[in-house]
C-alpha cells in the first residue's frame, strides 16, 4: 500500500490514557489537528486506567489505537498494554513517556505494544506512528516492536510456554473443580478441606503460573483448553 | 624517578589518621633507637639492625597495610638479636598489628602470628628474657588484644560507612523519584503546551520567542534525564528494611494491604465469574503499607465496589478494577456498565448507603470519592 497522503484512510478511533491532565489535553489537541479528510481521527481520552480499559473492551465504537503513558501512579503502561493485548487482541498500542524511552522499550515490547514515543517529540512522531499502528504495523519498522498480529501470536506462545508447570495432585483437583464453575465453599466440601486450605492451594497455583489473580489463572486455563 | 613517583602515590593515598599514629609511634621508636645507638658500643650488626628498623618504620608510615609486616619482621629481628630491643619497638609492633588488622584483616592476622612466633624464638634463644616467667603469655595476649581492637574497629567503620552509603542511596532515590514523577512531567507539559501554541499561532511575531523557549525546555529536559541517570544507583541498599521506590519486591516483600487485597480479589472474582462477569483487575506489583485502619477501609471499599458490580452491573459488559498507588495516595477505580442506566437529569454519581459510609471515612482521611471520570 502506498504512503501517498492523498489516499483516504478509514476513520481511526484513538484512545489516550495519561494521568497527567495537561499532557492529556495537549495530546487531544494534537490529535484534533491531525484530524483531516485524509486521516479521520475520532479521539477519546481518560486519566483513569479502569475506565480506559473498559472503553477499549466494551465501548460502543471499537478503539483502533490507544496511546498509553508509561507511568500511571504505580501501574505501568506495560501492565495496561499486556492486559489490553489479552482482552482486546486486535488493538494497536502506542506507549509514550516523558522519561528516556529506552528504559521502557523491552517491557513494552514484551507486553505486545507496537511503538514507544518520547512525549517531547510527539508533534513529529505521532502522525507517523498513528499511520503505521492503525494499520497493525509497528513504528518505526526497525524499532524492535512487533506488529499487532505478531504480538497476538507471541502472547499465545507465552501462554503455551506456561504449560510446563508442575502442580501437585491436590492443586490440579482444585484447578479442575474451579474450571467446572464450583465456588470455594463447594470445592472445600468436595475435597473435605477448609476454605482456607483451598485458598492456600490457589495461592500456590498462582505463584507457579506467575499470575496476579485467580481470574488470570482461570483465563490462562481456558486459553489452554484445560477442562 | 619511578621510586619517587611510587612514594608520592603512597603519600597521596595514605590514610591520614593511621599515618599520624604511625608517625607518632615511629618518632618515639627512632628517638629511643638513636639513644641506644649512641650509648652502646658501635657494631656493624647494630648499625644494620637500626637501619632496617628505620626503613620498616618509614614503610609503615607510608603504607601501613604492608609496612606492618616490615615492622613485625624488624621486631622479630630484634627478638632474635643478642642485644635488647627498644621498649617503644614493642609498642610499635602492637600498633602495627592493630593497624594492619584494621586495614587488612588477613595481613593483621599474619603480623600477629609473626610477632608471637618471634617472641617464642626470643624465649627459646635467650636464657634471660622478658618472655620468661609468663612474659610470652602476656605478650601474646597483648598481640591478640591489638588484633581484636583493629578488626573490631574495621567492622564498626565498615558498618558506619555502609549505613552512610545506604542513607545516600535512599536520599538519591527519593530525589530521582521526585524528578521523574514531577519535574520531568512538568517540563514535558511545557514543551507540549509550546508546541500547541506554536502550531495554533503560526503568524504571530512571538513565534520565534516561543521556539527559543521550547529549545530551552528541551535542553532542560535532557539535562534532567542525565541527572536522574547519574543519581540512580544500581545496587539496592543492603539493609532489608530500606524502602526502594523503584524496586518491585517479590511475594515475600508484599505488604499486609497487598496480601489482603489479593485474597479478597480471588474470593470476589470467583463469585462474579459464577454470575457471568468477565472482569479485569489492575494491581501494581506492590501496594505500600497502609496501617491497620486504612487497610481495613481499603479492603472494605474494594469488597463494596465488587459487591455493587454483582448487584447493579450488566454481566455482558464486564468490569475493570484498578488500584494505583504512590507514596502519598491510593486510587481505587471501578468501571462497569449499570443494568439500569440512570434517568436523565439524575446524577450518575449517586452513591448507595454502603458507598456513602466509605465516602465519609475517606473524606475524614482527606481523600475524595467521585463518579465517572470525564472523557474528552
Amino acid at each position: 500500500m502506498s504512503e501517498s497522503t492523498t489516499t483516504p484512510y478509514s476513520p481511526v478511533r484513538v484512545g489516550v490514557l495519561d494521568n497527567d491532565i495537561c499532557a492529556l489535553e495537549c495530546i487531544v489537541a494534537l490529535l484534533a489537528r491531525l484530524n483531516t479528510p485524509n486521516r479521520q481521527i475520532d479521539a477519546w481520552a481518560s486519566n483513569n486506567p479502569a475506565q480506559a480499559i473498559q472503553e477499549c473492551r466494551f465501548g460502543v465504537r471499537r478503539t483502533n489505537v490507544i496511546l498509553v503513558d508509561m507511568a500511571l501512579n504505580g501501574l505501568t503502561g506495560a501492565q495496561i498494554a499486556a492486559r489490553l493485548r489479552r482482552d482486546v487482541p486486535d488493538i494497536g498500542i502506542i506507549g509514550m513517556t516523558a522519561y528516556q524511552p529506552e528504559l521502557y522499550r523491552e517491557q513494552l515490547h514484551a507486553a505486545g505494544a507496537q511503538a514507544l514515543l518520547d512525549k517531547s517529540t510527539l508533534r513529529k512522531t505521532l502522525p507517523l506512528a498513528l499511520d503505521a499502528v492503525s494499520r497493525g504495523l509497528a513504528y518505526p519498522a526497525d524499532g524492535g516492536f512487533d506488529s499487532v498480529v505478531q504480538s497476538r501470536m507471541a502472547a499465545s506462545d507465552e501462554t503455551a510456554k506456561r504449560q510446563v508447570v508442575w502442580l501437585t495432585v491436590t492443586e490440579r483437583r482444585v484447578l479442575s473443580l474451579s474450571m467446572s464453575s464450583m465456588n470455594t465453599r463447594e470445592i472445600a466440601q468436595t475435597l473435605h478441606v477448609s476454605a482456607d486450605t483451598v485458598f492456600s492451594h490457589r495461592r500456590n497455583i498462582k505463584n507457579k503460573l506467575h499470575s496476579n489473580t485467580w481470574y488470570d489463572v482461570m483465563d490462562l486455563c481456558r486459553s489452554m483448553h484445560i477442562a | 624517578m619511578k621510586l619517587r613517583a611510587q612514594l608520592a602515590r603512597l603519600w597521596n593515598t595514605r590514610n591520614t589518621t593511621v599515618s599520624l599514629l604511625a608517625m607518632a609511634a615511629g618518632l618515639l621508636t627512632v628517638t629511643e633507637s638513636v639513644y641506644w645507638m649512641t650509648t652502646s658500643p658501635w657494631t656493624w650488626a647494630r648499625g644494620a639492625t637500626f637501619t632496617i628498623r628505620l626503613i620498616a618504620i618509614a614503610w609503615f608510615i607510608l603504607d601501613p597495610g604492608i609496612g606492618g609486616i616490615a615492622v613485625a619482621c624488624a621486631q622479630v629481628m630484634d627478638f632474635l638479636s643478642p642485644w635488647s630491643t627498644p621498649i617503644s619497638m614493642l609498642f610499635m609492633g602492637l600498633l602495627a598489628t592493630g593497624i594492619t588488622g584494621f586495614l587488612r584483616r588477613r595481613v593483621g592476622a599474619g603480623v600477629a602470628f609473626i610477632l608471637v612466633a618471634g617472641a617464642a624464638g626470643n624465649l627459646v634463644s635467650r636464657d634471660t628474657s622478658f618472655m620468661n616467667d609468663g612474659g610470652i603469655v602476656s605478650y601474646a595476649a597483648l598481640v591478640l588484644a591489638a588484633t581484636v581492637v583493629g578488626t573490631a574497629t574495621r567492622t564498626a567503620t565498615w558498618r558506619h560507612d555502609q549505613e552512610k552509603r545506604n542513607r545516600e542511596i535512599r536520599r538519591n532515590t527519593a530525589i530521582t523519584q521526585q524528578l521523574h514523577d514531577y519535574a520531568m512531567n512538568d517540563m514535558n507539559d511545557v514543551i507540549m503546551l509550546l508546541d500547541e501554541a506554536i502550531s495554533r499561532h503560526a503568524d504571530i511575531p512571538e513565534r520565534r520567542a516561543l521556539k527559543r523557549i521550547r529549545t530551552g525546555a528541551v535542553n532542560a529536559l535532557t539535562q534532567t534525564r542525565k541527572a536522574i541517570v547519574a543519581l540512580e544507583y544500581v545496587d539496592a541498599p543492603e539493609d532489608a528494611g530500606a524502602p526502594t521506590v523503584r524496586r518491585q519486591p517479590g511475594t515475600s516483600g508484599r505488604s499486609a494491604l497487598h496480601q489482603q487485597v489479593c485474597a479478597l480479589l480471588d474470593e470476589q472474582q470467583d463469585i462474579l465469574q459464577s454470575l457471568g462477569f468477565q472482569g479485569t483487575v489492575l494491581l501494581p506489583n506492590t501496594l505500600p503499607p497502609a496501617g491497620e485502619d486504612n487497610t481495613d477501609l481499603i479492603v472494605g471499599l474494594v469488597r463494596e465496589l465488587l459487591g455493587n458490580v454483582a448487584h447493579h452491573a450488566d454481566p455482558s459488559q464486564g468490569y475493570t478494577l484498578a488500584l494505583c498507588a504512590d507514596v502519598e495516595a491510593l486510587d481505587v477505580s471501578l468501571a462497569d456498565t449499570p443494568v439500569d442506566p440512570p434517568s436523565p437529569g439524575v446524577s450518575p454519581t449517586g452513591l448507595g448507603s454502603g458507598l456513602r459510609r466509605y465516602a465519609a471515612a475517606i473524606t475524614a482521611r482527606r481523600g475524595g470519592m467521585g463518579g465517572p471520570c470525564p472523557t474528552a
